[in-house]
């Protein structure tokens, strides 16, 4: 039974994560990340506490620190759960989404998604990038734009079935339709930037990213470059474990292999 | 249906030429619309390099020089403002309706999202033009023909051409066979930049060796002929054969320009294996350590979410996008919070006596792409200082009524913007997400809010004023200004 004063100690540890601090700001932080990570009963007493106040702690090492993820947001909600089955406090309402700028439209929104993804993509192009912990990936938004956009053909000419939707029902729209259709760069009549364009759409996703702590900009680069933190490596392997993206990385395939015949 | 969908693409062109007559402005009635805009299409076609291309600005002196020659005495205004007219028309998305067959063979109606002309930006940051494919379709047929062939026979085709003195007919096959050199560079530049990105997405014993083979082989024809064309033009010109001397020199610049255009596919290729070489130096000797149970990015994730339709990525559980934004912590109101908020308020002046109207919009779903262009309006940098119904009045110019009155509500939020700053001050973390480094505040300037001609808009004047945050504990610069 662990004493009152490591309760404290592993309590606190897993507010550091959630002020999104990095280990370098504080020096108490940086100790218990250290503890953390050689003493295993302090270990299992950090991840309890995190538990009972619905967290999960996703990673704690010294160079990402203590990054957590909400329950709700990673498992099905358990009825027998420490919330009895409610949302975690800590799972992004609505409303904290549009703080960071996320749209609220469905399609705005999942449009938004792909750019995140597309951005996680060119910053750990390659599996071994994304798992090397060593690793600092750059993102450039007008470059992933490249990417995604070169993407986005490469599929929509490899699809051999129809996917248009019936213009009734626009929320059958496939994305990356959508994305195709959103114009690449541009200026308004009066020759400010566009701010529907998609360069515009993942620069306001790497300006979220760099809110919540994920990426940060370099200095002196023209135009801007990102450099992701090691939070954000952590996150993006969490995503990539997620367990459906076998089964849609197969529905893609399956649309590029049936043929109606005309 | 392929041909009807062909057919769709060259719609504008024809939606150009009949609605020319509607055009109140000006008289259009001299400039056949659907030809000028082919032009439009050839002329963006024909600049675009490797990663540049006509600025919209340069285009439109092009195109107008061209068009002031079916009715030069009109005035180059004019030829500017329907170059314009047809480039706006160009680039601006065109929603089709296609005949297409669903999955139970049923015939319907689909809405296709059509672009002849898009924008896109250099390296440099210049914003430029690029035709789309199905630009490029419409102009010039297809252009993933078998290269090789149709490159000896456009030649051949040439040479004949130039011997006949047949020197127009001449330059539209050099056209054509330098938008297929452009065909070729584009294709070079995707295989450099997936190089770049992983060597593994990249089929270098299949794709890549071969295309390089039938680029080379087809500058090295290229070079070959344009020499030979070259040595025949200068002879025409010099025994003077020709009649037609101003066609010779045409022809002579055309070959001019395709030559550079050649030099450069030349150095884009001869960098290939340099890029190759330096990349698998980089990505190849790099530890490897793959832990087989994650998704790979590209071929499950991204492919697996954009193949998705808008419903069923909105139902994905866990949604990607929450993984990664993780754990977040709701911002906590507390008593002192309150307190603080309260005493701040009573620093203020009091506003006058007119009441401020409360301007509603619909709070569920605000559209952001819209409030992202009105937000522009408002750049602190820019109106600091200034009032709120100056900018209004000003943006009344350009905005439709919708759009000035969510302005209006925009412009509204400044006041009591210094609130949030001092919220975020009081040591709740999580706020500060929401406070940018500079904002406006708007002060209540004691005068009544009005705009000439709107007369919805009512209550104060607000002074906007630009702060910016200093650190995390100071209350923002500029907040004591009035």
């Amino acid at each position: 039974m662990s004493d009152l004063h490591d309760v404290r100690s592993a309590a606190q540890l897993v507010a550091f994560g959630l002020a999104r601090m990095q280990a370098g700001d504080s020096h108490d932080y940086r100790e218990l990340i250290t503890r953390y990570v050689r003493d295993i009963d302090f270990q299992a007493l950090t991840e309890t506490v995190a538990e009972g106040l619905a967290l999960r702690v996703v990673a704690c090492t010294e160079r990402a620190g203590m990054v957590l993820a909400a329950v709700g947001a990673v498992t099905d909600d358990d009825p027998t759960g420490p919330l009895g089955g409610h949302r975690s406090p800590f799972l992004p309402l609505s409303r904290d989404l549009q703080r960071i700028k996320i749209p609220t439209r469905a399609r705005e929104r999942q449009l938004w998604t792909l750019a995140l993804l597309a951005v996680a993509y060119c910053a750990f192009p390659r599996p071994e990038d994304r798992d090397d912990d060593s690793r600092l990936g750059q993102v450039e938004p007008a470059a992933v734009e490249q990417v995604l956009r070169a993407l986005c053909s490469e599929l929509d000419k490899q699809v051999k079935r129809s996917v248009d939707p019936p213009h009734e029902e626009p929320q059958l729209e496939r994305l990356w339709r959508a994305y195709l259709t959103t114009a690449e760069t541009g200026t308004t009549g009066d020759e400010r930037a566009l701010m529907s364009s998609a360069v515009a759409l993942i620069t306001r996703v790497c300006d979220s990213l760099t809110e919540i702590k994920c990426l940060r900009p370099m200095r002196r680069s023209d135009p801007l470059v990102y450099q992701t933190t090691p939070k954000f490596q952590v996150q993006v392997r969490e995503m990539a474990s997620a367990s459906y993206w076998g089964e849609l990385s197969v529905a893609c395939e399956r649309l590029t292999l049936t043929e109606v015949d005309v | 249906m392929r041909r009807a969908a062909a057919f769709a693409c060259t719609r504008p062109l024809h939606r150009l030429e009949a609605d020319k007559g509607q055009v109140q402005q000006v008289d259009l009635d001299p400039y056949p619309m659907d030809h000028l805009a082919l032009d439009a299409i050839e002329l963006v076609a024909l600049h675009q390099a490797f990663q540049d291309g006509l600025t919209r600005e340069e285009a439109m002196q092009l195109l107008a020089s061209h068009i002031g020659r079916y009715a030069a005495e009109r005035g180059s205004a004019e030829h500017l403002d329907v170059a314009q007219r047809i480039l706006v028309e160009l680039i601006a998305a065109h929603e089709l309706l296609i005949p297409d067959v669903d999955d139970d063979g049923r015939l319907r109606q689909v809405v296709r999202t059509l672009r002849l002309l898009t924008e896109h930006q250099s390296p440099t940051g210049r914003i430029y033009l690029r035709a789309g494919t199905e630009a490029v379709n419409v102009l010039i047929d297809r252009l993933d023909v078998d290269a090789s062939s149709s490159a000896h026979a456009a030649e051949l085709q040439m040479q004949f051409l130039i011997r006949h003195g047949r020197m127009a007919e001449a330059q539209d096959v050099a056209h054509a066979m330098r938008l297929l050199s452009v065909h070729y560079m584009e294709s070079t530049r995707r295989y450099l930049s997936a190089a770049r990105r992983n060597l593994d997405e990249v089929d270098w014993q299949g794709d890549v060796e071969r295309h390089l083979a039938e680029a080379h082989s087809h500058l090295r024809a290229r070079i070959e002929a344009e020499c030979a064309i070259d040595g025949e033009l200068q002879a025409a010109l010099d025994s003077g054969a020709t009649t037609d001397r101003p066609a010779v020199m045409g022809a002579l610049q055309l070959i001019k320009r395709t030559s550079s255009t050649h030099a450069e596919l030349l150095e884009q290729l001869a960098g290939v294996f340099e890029v190759f070489r330096s990349e698998q130096d980089r990505q190849r000797f790099t530890n490897r350590v793959i832990l087989a149970r994650l998704a790979d990015l590209r071929h499950d994730v991204l492919n697996g979410f954009m193949a998705l339709t808008v419903q069923d990525a909105s139902k994905l559980e866990p949604h990607p996008a929450q993984m990664i934004l993780g754990a977040v912590v709701l911002p906590q109101v507390t008593v002192a919070g309150i307190v603080e908020r309260t005493l701040a308020s009573l620093d203020r002046p009091e506003p006058s006596d007119d009441p401020v109207e409360p301007i509603e919009y619909d709070e569920e779903e605000p559209d952001d792409s819209l409030r992202s262009e009105l937000v522009g309006w408002l750049d602190p940098d820019v109106v600091d200082g200034r009032m709120l119904s100056e900018v209004l009045v000003e943006a009344r110019q350009e905005l439709d009524d919708d759009r000035l009155h969510r302005l209006a509500a925009i412009g509204m939020e400044a006041f009591g913007a210094e609130h949030l700053a001092v919220l975020g001050g009081a040591g709740e973390d999580a706020d500060h997400a929401s406070v940018p480094e500079r904002f406006l505040i708007g002060m209540p300037s004691g005068d009544p809010l009005r705009v000439p001609g709107v007369p919805w808009i009512g209550g104060d004047d607000l002074r906007l004023v630009a702060a910016t945050v200093a650190n995390d504990d100071d209350r923002p610069a500029g907040s004591e200004e009035r």
